[in-house]
């Protein structure tokens, strides 16, 4: 999504959120002060356990609604709904009904909740994971300033209606509003109207119980639920001490005073730290931040309890400050990082995850608080008892976000690894018959097929066939099958191998010899096959000479003239693939002269190389220290991308590691900030830049593959090849995968979307250099200082200049 | 037909050679200091108007890149298409070495590079993704003799 069509979403949303925080504070005022007047506090846990069961059943049908409905039309007709339900109450109220407060209190936790689940949904369809963390605090921070405004306006719109029941007016005008801007969002960005599951023909739906199977979607459901808990808690320790120290006006005139200082907090937090805070420290102290720091101030409340005691100021102030702490981070990091962790989930299931998790699970939470407290004021427990169990609740929430955070990177690390073409293990014991089949059929590639599939089967019949197969036409597959015949025991079928092999061997038609050196690898079957095999690869045809390469086996180690001849056939293309094998089953005996070769300035082929870090895994680092240490930077990725591919990444030691990726990081930044100071000059020059810093993101990502595994392979993977969401998904795969240092470097390197001009803003630190294009060009043609170290970008420069 | 590979009036240089063969769609994902090696290796032929580059059923392993100027593919009179800078011809051969399927004639004065089998063959084990630009490249000009064959009937 394009910069433009991102800020046009955001406002969107925010100004739904502004509208939903109105609706919200103009229905707690007028719910609250009725219900007290009516019933009085004793009855609020009442509404605790109806908000449990309603909240729960609520939800479960939005879910439902949401696998058979697009998600637009489940949140216009939900948010129709309650407008047509705070509507209803106005009327209620003003004919005496005033039980239905009880119904809005109850109606206040299930509306924001919901609120948040379709504002979330959305942002999910329209914005990616990277622009997620960046920009929902912006949303989330509407939804505070409605809250506050909404609070404001509750005064002058009594003033103006005469009485409390006739706030709901304006509360069902603000719910309005929010589905107006909803359908707005639908029609300005159609992209938000992701097909439902139950529409799809191809994908089942999936159960509740396959849903929480994953790690993840547990982990949020324990954690909202944990932190739902740990929330209304702290909301019960601060009315509780506020009212043992207030009364009458000077309680509601504190509640004023609390809530537009927490308001204005919250705002400014959410304004000017929270986007950055997540940036600078992503997920990971988004979904811990919150509950540390509430159960550090819980347990210094429950030292106060036990000190200075219950009634103490101190106590009443640190309630105060923990729940300001609680609602400012659970606005600005927690709703922003779960919201973010919901990004992993399949879109398809997203939303029915969303609702289950944050419409049942809450309700349930808030339920499961209020039943607690009553069992606590049943048996007598004070206040320092609900601290304490707040401050072990709020310890379990921290330890679930830390559990949440490491599922998140796994679940990132699965969905990077997710291919399209995934081979499947096969069993061909179980095709004994149409094994059969092919080995008798008279289509010599039915028959090829089959004698490739043959090894491990021996039962009877398919003996049989290979009787059969080996009198067929062509020489190569007769060959083959008295190979195969010969291998399980056939004495006679051993001579004949011998004779036609003897005979192919010196055909002049290269298919025929070539069929000859692939029967040499089983070699006592073939009594003259060393001096064959010699002569085989010394052929004319790099065929035949791949396929003699192919049929070097570990007993001719210690032929000094194979051995030769292999580590030769790795500086010939068409040989080398084959060689790089051999070299491997030779194992040691090739190591000296593959050190040798690159010893001798082979280091430039990248088949010697990767022989070497083959030898390496067994050999250490010694066999591929030149090519590490070449000052060509090529033949450097060269060697680290064989080391990755031959999983020798302990071979390498930390500092040659880091000295690759510092100089790769300070080439990067050289060779970009060259590139911006040459825009539109010499095209060549340019280019040669361009390669350059593919070079060195190529050098970064090969050095932390060995650092990390091939988890970054597969992030890299995604971040060049998908688009939108996977992309952004692929990038913050990498985001948490690699240390604050590392990401610095490789996250501008590796985003291919980024500009080159925006690559050397974010690259400009590690090397500062201002220069004029003169100064550049100099400088790369004459490379005083030894750092360009490329003789093709040198040329260029010269040609450049006009040198 | 005028080898001016060792001619320097008139040559390219390797800035310039590396620069053209950029420009080819086959080459044009390949780094540069990969290409300079492919640009020595390099031979430039100059054609004059009408000046035939390659002929029909001839046994050739190289392929031409057109820097400069225009070519037509054709077999006798028939022309099955015509190429400009930035096309190559040839590539059937490079892969699998048979004879010319049909004849390239220069339509005016034209610049062409020529890369050799071993060249190529060293790029396709270094560079793999090479090898899905040869295979556009040829079913690219598979559609457009399609095209031509499905016109002229």
């Amino acid at each position: 999504m394009s910069d433009t069509p991102e800020r046009g979403v955001v406002a969107l949303l925010t100004a739904q959120a502004l509208a939903f925080g109105v609706m919200l504070a103009l229905v707690v005022v007028p719910a609250n002060a009725l219900f007290l007047d009516a019933y009085g506090a004793k009855w609020l846990p009442a509404t605790y356990i109806a908000i449990a069961v309603f909240g729960t059943g609520a939800s479960a049908l939005i879910a439902r609604a949401a696998r058979h409905t697009r998600l637009v039309r489940v949140a216009a007709a939900s948010l129709f709904g309650i407008a047509v339900l705070y509507a209803a109450s106005w009327l209620i109220l003003v004919a005496g009904g005033v039980w239905v407060s009880a119904a809005l209190l109850v109606l206040f936790p299930i509306a924001l909740q919901l609120g948040f689940v379709f504002i979330g949904g959305q942002a999910g369809r329209l914005l990616d994971v990277r622009q997620m963390k960046e920009r929902f605090p912006r949303v989330v921070g509407g939804f505070s300033v409605g809250f506050f405004l909404g609070g404001l306006l509750a005064i002058p719109l009594l003033a103006l209606l005469g009485s409390t029941e006739d706030l709901l007016l304006g509360t069902t005008v603000a719910q309005l509003a929010f589905l107006a801007l909803l359908l707005e969002t639908e029609r300005r960005f159609p992209e938000v109207r992701s097909a439902p599951i139950g529409t799809s023909q191809d994908t089942a739906r999936p159960s509740a119980r396959t849903l929480f199977a994953s790690g993840l979607v547990l982990l949020l459901l324990v954690y909202q639920v944990l932190s739902a808990m740990g929330s209304w808690l702290v909301d019960y320790l601060l009315f509780n001490r506020a009212g043992a120290h207030y009364s009458g006006d000077d309680l509601t005139r504190f509640l004023s005073g609390y809530t537009a200082v927490l308001n204005l907090v919250d705002i400014l937090f959410l304004a000017l730290l929270a986007g950055p805070l997540l940036r600078r420290f992503g997920l990971r102290l988004g979904l811990v931040l919150n509950p540390a720091v509430v159960a550090a101030l819980l347990a210094v409340m429950a030292v106060v309890v036990a000190g200075p005691g219950a009634a103490a100021y101190g106590l009443f102030v640190l309630a105060a400050v923990t729940r300001l702490t609680d609602i400012v981070l659970s606005d600005g990091t927690t709703r922003t990082s779960v919201n973010a962790s919901f990004q992993v989930v399949p879109i398809e299931d997203r939303l029915a995850v969303q609702a289950v998790v944050e419409g049942i699970g809450v309700p349930v939470a808030i339920g499961a608080t209020g039943a607690v407290l009553l069992l606590m004021n049943l048996l007598g427990l004070g206040i320092g008892a609900v601290i304490v169990f707040g401050a072990v609740l709020s310890v379990i929430w921290t330890v679930s976000g830390a559990a949440m955070y490491r599922s998140y990177t796994r679940a990132l690390g699965d969905e990077m690894r997710r291919r399209s073409l995934v081979a499947s293990a096969y069993d061909v014991t179980e095709d004994d018959v149409a094994l059969q089949a092919l080995l008798r059929s008279d289509d010599a590639r039915d028959v090829r097929l089959g004698l490739d599939l043959l090894p491990g089967i021996a039962s009877l019949a398919s003996t049989e066939a290979l009787r059969q197969a080996s009198e067929h036409a062509d020489p190569e597959l007769r060959l083959r099958a008295l190979v195969q015949l010969a291998a399980d025991g056939d004495a006679q079928a051993a001579g004949e191998v011998q004779a036609l092999a003897t005979d192919l061997a010196r055909s002049p038609d290269a298919a025929e010899r070539r069929a000859a050196a692939s029967a040499l690898g089983p070699r006592r079957i073939v009594t003259a096959g060393q001096s064959m095999l010699i002569a085989l690869l010394d052929d004319a045809d790099p065929t035949v000479r791949a396929a003699a390469l192919d049929s070097v086996i570990p007993a001719d180690a210690g032929e000094r003239d194979v051995v030769r001849r292999v580590v030769a056939a790795l500086e010939e293309p068409r040989t080398a693939g084959s060689a790089t094998a051999a070299v491997r089953r030779l194992a040691d005996s090739a190591v000296p002269l593959v050190a040798a070769a690159l010893a001798r300035g082979g280091a430039k082929r990248p088949t010697l190389v990767r022989a070497a870090a083959n030898a390496a895994t067994e050999h250490g680092l010694a066999v591929i220290e030149p090519a590490l240490r070449d000052r060509d930077r090529v033949v450097v990725l060269a060697a680290l991308e064989a080391l990755d591919a031959a999983h020798a990444a302990g071979v390498v030691p930390p500092d040659v590691l880091d000295g690759v990726f510092g100089d790769a990081a300070a080439h990067a930044s050289r060779t970009l900030a060259a590139r911006a100071a040459l825009a539109g000059s010499d095209l060549p020059l340019r280019r040669a830049l361009e390669d350059e810093r593919d070079l060195a993101r190529r050098l970064v990502i090969a050095v932390l593959a060995l650092r990390h595994g091939d988890r970054v392979r597969d992030a890299v993977r995604v971040v060049d090849a998908a688009e939108g969401q996977r992309r952004a998904l692929g990038v913050e795969a990498l985001d948490v995968l690699l240390s604050r240092e590392e990401a610095t470097i490789a996250l501008p390197l590796v985003r291919r979307d980024l500009t080159p001009e925006e690559q050397a803003a974010a690259l400009r630190h590690v090397v500062p250099a201002e220069r004029g294009l003169g100064e550049w060009i100099a400088d790369i043609a004459d490379d005083p200082e030894g750092v360009w170290r490329s003789s093709w970008l040198a040329l260029c420069a010269r040609h450049a200049s006009g040198r | 037909m005028t080898d001016v590979s060792q001619a320097s009036a008139g040559s390219l240089g390797l800035v310039e050679r590396v620069a053209a063969l950029h420009r080819v769609e086959l080459f044009a994902g390949i780094p540069g200091r990969v290409l300079a090696a492919v640009a020595e290796a390099g031979v430039e032929k100059r054609l004059a108007v009408g000046e035939l580059l390659m002929e029909e059923g001839a046994v050739e392993a190289h392929l031409y890149a057109v820097v400069e100027g225009r070519v037509k593919v054709h077999r006798g009179d028939r022309t099955l298409v015509e190429l400009g800078p930035g096309a190559t011809v040839g590539e059937l051969a490079v892969l699998v070495p048979a004879p010319r399927a049909a004849s390239v004639t220069a339509l005016e004065p034209t610049l062409v590079l020529r890369v050799d089998q071993a060249v190529l063959d060293e790029l396709l084990i270094d560079w793999p993704e090479l090898a899905h630009g040869v295979i556009s490249e040829l079913v690219s000009r598979l559609r457009a003799t399609t095209e031509f064959a499905d016109q002229a009937s």
